[in-house]
């Protein structure tokens, strides 16, 4: 069985799975566009692709798709109904972008877009950079909060706070805080005990603790800010997005030890370049130099490990749900389950001829597994019926448009499954 | 409330804190633990009577922990059922055990 794989053909694939899915869920917004799931998908397949083209270095793909991405994220952080306008210009990029793919496909690396599309998509992109300021002061801010969690995306926050010192005689109470952040979702909270000095040195009433939160929580940043509303005079108070489901940046390393202390503000890059000839006792190196304190370490070596076990734990989640699986191999599997049919059925005869009680057994437990595996085998070859009919979804849509007729397609029974290889044949 | 007693055979004294260990309370406990806390002392602090500790309260204990670490203080501990409550505070608000490494602590 041949096993090795051309990664422009995997790009291929990929690109053209990418490419329905995103006119059918630019028709579907059409129908919803309210749908802030859907925007989401769109955002995440032109994210995708532009990042797959960009290890090829197809360079117009990339212009044309990292236009169209920053569009819907515009959209997506307004929390807006998607505008007619968007879907045609949408749906016009689509076709640019598709012709580019076939292009590259062909052997044609150095394609360029049509300026045309990028003159529409950034037209689009500038229109809304300038109203942005406007909307966002205008937008109802637990509307925001709504639709961000309607999003569902997971979000985590590095929040730094130390109180001010007279917390306690003003009435505050940083426990209750660090409790309402816990209600938000998924907290570390990481204390900081070390400014709290001996007795003689002590104001019983002053609070000199303070602390680092790694807060993992489907709401807004908005809504984490809201729990320090009545805490503006805090001594500390920084509340940074470090993790989120759709960062670009997502690799399960995290950042290294010093690059993350640097960003933190625990160390200036200049005393990290001092250190760097010993990488391995990085961390003891700063904190014998008096760079920084254990507990800054210790912390800075939490987030690390927080963010990459989060990272992990969602690559898992990735990996688990689906996996592409070349349809050749799927055939492959097929046919092997089919040669193991006519094995059985000769040991069935094989057992009949000699009368052996035990071959018999082993004969009829074979053939119950036997099935289940065929089954289980026809089921993977299996594909919903709809998948040939999606195409014409948008031919109705641009007719109706020119001929300025209100055309509705209603499809029932796509969910029904076909073999693949039989789909295949009636699409050609 | 704080009360201290002097066992002059063992040459030690006696630290109970009874009641609630709070904001209201931590300056008059802070004052009387300044007074035992002399270099060469030798303590033994009894926390069981203990019936609500605060973030004061903790940081208070944290800051006596740390005065017997660097004066290197004779020092014994009775958390008794006070421990749970150190425990549950410390271990929600991340903050690390004040005598986490005294005699007694783990008894």
């Amino acid at each position: 069985m041949n096993t090795e794989t051309d990664p422009l053909d995997v790009f291929g694939e990929e690109a053209a799975e990418i490419l329905t899915e995103f006119e059918q869920t630019l028709i579907n917004l059409e129908e919803n566009p309210e749908n802030l799931q859907l925007i989401d998908t769109a955002f995440r397949g032109l994210h995708t692709l532009k990042g797959a083209a960009s290890m090829f270095g197809f360079t117009g793909l990339v212009e044309v798709t990292h236009l169209l991405e920053a569009l819907f994220e515009q959209v997506r952080n307004s929390g807006e109904t998607i505008s007619s306008d968007i879907i045609n210009v949408a749906l016009q990029s689509q076709d640019e972008i598709n012709r580019l793919v076939q292009g590259a496909l062909g052997g044609e690396t150095g394609q360029e877009a049509d300026p045309g599309t990028v003159a529409a998509i950034s037209s689009l992109v500038s229109a809304r950079k300038g109203s942005s300021a406007g909307l966002l002061a205008d937008s109802d801010p637990e509307k925001t909060a709504e639709a961000a969690a309607g999003a569902q995306l997971l979000r985590t926050f590095r929040i730094e706070y130390t109180p001010h010192p007279d917390v306690w005689k003003n009435g505050g109470n940083p426990l209750a805080l660090l409790m309402e952040l816990n209600e938000l979702g998924t907290c570390l909270i990481i204390g900081y005990a070390g400014e709290v000095p001996v007795l003689d040195d002590l104001q019983p009433d002053a609070c000199r603790i303070g602390w680092e939160i790694l807060l993992t929580t489907n709401r807004s940043e908005e809504r984490v800010r809201d729990v320090f509303l009545f805490a503006q005079d805090s001594l500390r108070l920084e509340i940074e997005l470090i993790d989120a489901d759709d960062f670009s940046d997502s690799d399960v390393s995290y950042k290294r030890l010093g690059e993350l202390l640097v960003e933190r503000g625990d160390i200036e890059a200049e005393q990290l370049q001092s250190v760097m000839q010993d990488r391995d006792f990085l961390g003891q190196l700063l904190v014998e130099k008096g760079y920084i304190s254990g507990e800054r370490l210790q912390s800075a070596l939490e987030e690390q490990q927080y963010v990459r076990k989060l990272r992990e734990t969602r690559h898992k989640v990735e990996l688990s749900s689906t996996i592409k699986v070349r349809t050749d191999k799927l055939n492959s599997l097929v046919n092997l389950v089919g040669e193991l049919g006519t094995l059985h059925a000769r040991l069935g005869m094989l057992s009949e001829k000699r009368q052996d009680e035990d071959l018999s057994s082993v004969s009829e437990q074979m053939e119950s597994m036997l099935r289940q595996l065929r089954e289980l085998a026809m089921d993977m070859h299996m594909v919903p019926v709809g998948l040939l009919f999606n195409g014409f979804r948008r031919l109705v849509r641009d007719l109706a448009g020119e001929l300025k007729k209100e055309v509705r397609l209603v499809q029932e029974g796509t969910e029904a499954e076909l073999d693949k290889n039989v789909l295949d044949r009636l699409k050609d | 409330m704080i009360e201290v007693t002097e066992d002059r055979k063992q040459r030690k004294q006696r630290v109970v804190i009874s009641g609630k260990l709070t904001y209201a309370e931590v300056s008059e406990v802070h004052t009387r633990l300044q007074e035992v806390c002399v270099p060469k002392a030798r303590l033994e602090l009894d926390l069981d009577k203990v019936t609500g500790i605060d973030l004061a309260g903790y940081q208070l204990l944290l800051s006596l922990g740390r005065t017997i670490r660097e004066r290197k203080l004779k020092f014994t501990v009775n958390p008794g059922s006070c421990r749970e409550r150190l425990v549950k505070l410390g271990g929600f608000a991340g903050l690390p055990q004040p005598f986490a490494e005294a005699d007694g602590w783990q008894e």
